[in-house]
């Protein structure tokens, strides 16, 4: 069972601002199973983004070792954390970070183009529920629309993990729940491990594990041994 | 209040200091331009009006066979004439030991003791003539320089028909010679093989016969003379004694070309920095429209605080014209420096006492307070659009950019084969159509002066190759004092080395047709010739004149002649007879305005069986030099010219001054083009930092992500070569209409490797700028761009 994706030693991120010193992370310690549904719960500033973007290679750590499987992410090059993205990770934004010049079908074929495997655009675009909708332009579709197009881009290249920022937090609560179906559809049809942050302690439900985060730390760890199901939370 | 707008000015110009420096860049050539051309232009006016006034140079020359100097009395008399001065004018052969080929020299008569006289000549070493002028000369600086003569040495001058070797006292430079040119039909001075050698009258009048006698009266005018009258009066007078017909300084031959230059720089003056300003305030308007639309959030900050409108739109203007400024100044140095260099330039070709460089406040003021101009104007709009920013408006974020299908798409099957990259090109170029725009106009401005630049070369090229191919065949051409008969030729064809000569007439005329009229040489040919070429405009040859003229095409024009017209022929010469001679057509030649007649009709014109003055001739390769010297110690040989030493001493003068000029011009085009493309691509990177980021994030590499860009660029640049080849010739048409003068016309030639050349270089530029925003690219920072939306 035990098949760790991800192994965090002893992190701390460090950042210089002008003459200040901001210590957003604290030697944290975690492993991610593969398949499993995280939830990083926390309030802004607690570092939940800087450990979201440790994990899919986006920054560095200070100290300590960041591992995706065999591989070494603290030290690697550019370029090493540019492949590792590519092949490895999807990553939903808070605010969707669609092409806003290419279609949504468009907006998954990207993603397709430069994956190894990928999956077929048509029907990840089906997946999400916008079969009908993909010859829009993301000017022309709602914020959860958007965000379906981002997850189902996310999903194209068939990564290893699933990254998301907030996904909810620039919709309203209906949908909101429809995206965090999509997600959830994700992770238990398809397989991809999800990791999920959010300052939402409602959203926390539908997660296989819990780990909530203040000042840098994770200070508490959960493990739900029946997730809810979106439909069934409530914020 | 305004105090720390200011600051925000001030760290916003640090945070775009590119693009800033791009703009103030093409701003400073736009001033550059304008200051360079200004000050040459008033340097160089300034410099011959100070010189003419200095040396008296004539307003009216007018040249006879030969008259007593008494008749200057008669001419004084006319109304509107100031001074006359008669003197001996006298072309002459100088024979220079160190060198094969010879150089020739005009002789010119001073009074035998100092005084100001009109064309006065500036001593620049040595002294004037002694009491006794016996056997002094006074020689042209520049040769003198030339050649290592100094006063003390000797020359050898073949003066009617003696050798004698003559003292120089003294090298000088004159107002007459400021352009060292022997006659028209050259355009380029030949310091190396023509001077001014400047006698005593006494010992002029003694050497050529010509005791109280002179072959050229100078006057200067009143002011407010006519000149048309003057002439007229001069012409009368001097009819009796063989007059050729008196002209104005406007026709003086190194007065016209050192005019044309003065003109050519002041009507460039203002064309060719209103063409960068307008960039540059073109530019300018997208880069503030596009930060006040990123600062909308700031702007309503400021406005709530209650900042007024007007700070705020000043705020914009002042960073525009703050750029201006710096622009201005980078432009006013590099311009005085420029100017400078273009003086010492002109030095080659000009020959003045010295060539005042002083710096005008006044050209300086003015460049400054243009480039404030301008940049004002490309800030207007968007100080406008951020006066009318309501705070609450601006609080709000910005509505996503809406995109929408473009013409590409229609063909699906090429838009189904190109990648997202090129998808996300074509679309964005299609949604920022200005820019888009923008960016082609740049480039097709970049291009088009690349090839004009490239142009004037290959004019040159083809004119130097249409004479030697087309026009010129002989290798040497030999020029008489004097008309001779058939002999002469017989004495030329037996000379070492010559393989075969055809005899020339040249005849000088005035040609009229009703009130139009032109002074010009008749080539009297002969029929059977081969050494010289006719060419139509279509380079076919033309058949020798029988009875009748052949016109070139310019003088055709000027006298509104045509094939079959009349035309009334005064001959300036001999018994001087007017005859009545019919235009047989019109040829195309690039150098002079001049007319062709069989040698037999000129013969007839001037009561001989056939008269000759010049000799075109072949020779062998291998004894050409021992020829030239031959030649250069006959007497009645009044010049010699080497065809391919004209070509070669053409050719190096004109690279030379070309290689600066070729310099700048890129250096120019390369300012706008990458000026203009690196500003638009910042521009396009700032509004879609965002996507690119978000593309990183995803995966992809940097260079994939600027592929976006680049591409674009690439696109937007071989799109706009089009237009800028197009506008290229454009130029060069205008250039050639321009300078289609009856000295000189450029040859319009497009050459394929100019075009080559001008779209290789354009692609280096746009690669430059794609280099410069690949950097940008690699600095984008991931983890920031995402968090969120300003």
């Amino acid at each position: 069972m035990a098949d760790p994706l991800f192994t965090v030693r002893d992190v701390s991120r460090i950042y210089t601002m002008g003459e200040v010193e901001v210590h957003a992370l604290r030697h944290v310690d975690l492993i991610v199973q593969r398949g499993e549904c995280l939830v990083i719960l926390g309030p802004s500033g607690s570092g939940k983004s800087t450990l979201l973007h440790l994990l899919g290679g986006m920054d560095e750590p200070t100290s300590g070792s960041v591992r995706f499987r065999d591989q070494e992410l603290a030290g690697a090059t550019g370029d090493e954390l540019t492949e590792f993205r590519r092949k490895h990770v999807g990553f939903v934004f808070q605010f969707y970070n669609l092409v806003p010049s290419l279609t949504a079908i468009e907006n998954v074929e990207m993603a397709t183009e430069i994956a190894p495997h990928p999956r077929d655009a048509l029907e990840m675009i089906g997946l999400v529920g916008l079969g009908e909708r993909g010859d829009h332009f993301p000017s022309q579709l709602s914020g959860g629309e958007q965000q379906r197009v981002a997850i189902a881009r996310a999903v194209a290249k068939d990564p290893d993990v699933l990254l998301c920022d907030e996904p909810t937090g620039a919709l309203d609560y209906h949908t909101g729940k429809t995206v965090l179906s999509v997600l959830e559809t994700v992770n238990r049809e398809i397989g991809t491990t999800l990791i999920l942050i959010t300052h939402n302690a409602a959203i926390a439900g539908i997660g296989d594990r819990v780990i909530r985060m203040r000042s840098g730390r994770i200070v508490e760890m959960t493990e739900n041994t029946h997730p809810l199901s979106p439909e069934e939370i409530e914020w | 209040m305004v105090r720390s707008l200011d600051k925000v000015l001030l760290r916003e110009i640090f945070r775009m200091k590119g693009q800033a420096i791009a703009i103030a860049l093409i701003i400073a050539c736009g001033i550059s331009s304008f200051v360079t051309i200004l000050i040459a232009y008033r340097g160089l006016k300034g410099t011959r009006d100070a010189y003419y006034r200095e040396n008296r140079m004539a307003d009216v020359f007018a040249p006879v066979k030969k008259a007593p100097r008494s008749i200057a009395r008669d001419l004084r008399q006319i109304e509107g004439v100031r001074q006359v001065r008669p003197r001996i004018i006298f072309d002459v052969t100088i024979d220079l030991p160190q060198i094969s080929e010879p150089c020739f020299g005009r002789v010119s008569s001073l009074p035998d003791r100092r005084e100001k006289v009109i064309n006065d000549v500036h001593l620049v070493s040595g002294r004037y003539f002694t009491d006794d002028g016996n056997r002094e000369v006074i020689i042209g600086d520049r040769f003198a320089v030339e050649h290592g003569l100094s006063p003390g040495d000797s020359v050898e001058v073949i003066m009617n028909n003696r050798k004698e070797a003559l003292r120089i006292v003294g090298t000088a430079l004159s107002p007459e010679f400021v352009y060292m040119i022997r006659g028209a039909g050259d355009i380029l001075p030949d310091p190396v093989h023509f001077t001014v050698l400047w006698m005593s009258t006494s010992f002029a009048e003694s050497v050529f016969d010509f005791e109280d006698s002179a072959n050229e009266f100078v006057a200067v005018l009143d002011p407010e003379a006519r000149v048309r009258d003057v002439l007229d009066n001069f012409d009368r007078i001097l009819d009796r004694f063989g007059g050729f017909v008196a002209y104005g300084r406007k026709d003086q031959l190194s007065h016209r070309f050192l005019s044309d230059e003065i003109e050519g720089l002041k009507g460039s003056a203002t064309v060719t920095p209103a063409i960068f300003l307008g960039v540059a305030a073109f530019v300018l308007h997208m880069l503030l429209g596009r930060l006040v639309r990123t600062q909308r959030t700031r702007i309503a900050v400021f406005r709530a605080f209650g900042y007024t409108t007007r700070a705020i739109s000043m705020h914009y203007l002042k960073l525009a014209m703050l750029m201006g400024l710096v622009g201005a100044i980078i432009g006013s140095v590099v311009g005085l420096w420029f100017a400078r260099h273009m003086l010492e330039m002109y030095t080659e070709f000009y020959q003045f006492p010295i060539l005042r460089f002083s710096v005008d406040p006044l050209v300086v003021a003015t460049g400054v307070l243009v480039s404030l101009l301008f940049a004002a104007l490309g800030a207007v709009a968007a100080a406008r659009k951020a006066a009318r920013l309501r705070p609450a408006e601006g609080l709000r974020p910005e509505a996503p950019g809406v995109f929408r299908r473009t013409a590409v798409e229609r063909w699906r099957w090429l838009w189904t084969r190109l990648g997202f990259v090129w998808r996300m090109v074509f679309r964005n170029i299609v949604r920022t159509r200005r820019r888009a725009a923008l960016t082609i106009g740049g480039v097709a401005l970049s291009t088009s002066i690349i090839f004009l630049s490239l142009f004037s070369g290959d004019s040159m090229d083809e004119l130097l190759d249409y004479e030697a191919r087309y026009v010129d065949h002989h290798d040497l051409k030999v020029t008489f004092n004097s008309e001779r008969g058939l002999p002469a030729l017989y004495e030329i064809c037996a000379l070492p080395g010559v393989r075969s000569a055809e005899p020339e007439l040249v005849l000088g005329v005035k040609l009229v047709n009703g009130y139009r009229a032109k002074r010009i040489g008749i080539f009297g040919l002969d029929q059977e010739g081969v050494l010289r070429g006719l060419l139509d405009k279509d380079r076919g040859p033309i058949e020798k004149p029988v009875s009748g003229l052949l016109l070139t095409r310019k003088l055709a024009e000027l006298l509104h002649l045509a094939r079959g017209d009349e035309v009334e022929v005064h001959v300036l010469e001999g018994r001087r007879q007017v005859f009545t001679a019919t235009v047989e057509g019109t040829v195309d030649e690039y150098l002079g305005a001049s007319a062709y007649a069989s040698i037999k009709t000129l013969s007839r014109w001037v009561g001989e069986e056939t008269a000759l003055n010049s000799v075109r001739l072949l020779a062998n390769p291998e004894r050409r030099n021992e020829l030239a010297t031959e030649l250069k110690n006959l007497p009645a040989v009044e010049g010699v010219s080497i065809r391919e030493q004209a070509s070669k001493v053409f050719r190096e003068t004109l690279a030379a001054s070309m290689a600066i000029m070729y310099t700048v011009l890129m250096l120019f085009a390369g300012v706008i083009a990458f000026g203009v493309i690196y500003n638009s691509t910042r521009i396009a990177l700032a509004e879609r930092e965002r996507t690119f980021a978000s593309m990183r994030v995803l995966g992809f590499t940097r260079k994939e992500v600027g592929a976006v860009l680049t591409n674009e660029n690439y696109l937007l640049t071989i799109i706009g070569l089009v237009p800028g080849i197009g506008l290229g010739i454009l130029f060069c048409f205008w250039l050639s209409t321009v300078y289609d003068t009856d000295l000189f016309r450029f040859p319009m030639v497009i050459r394929v490797e100019s075009i080559l050349i001008s779209i290789v270089v354009v692609l280096f530029f746009t690669l430059v700028a794609n280099l410069a925003i690949r950097r940008r690219i690699r600095r984008l920072d991931l983890v920031e761009a995402l968090k969120s939306r300003e």
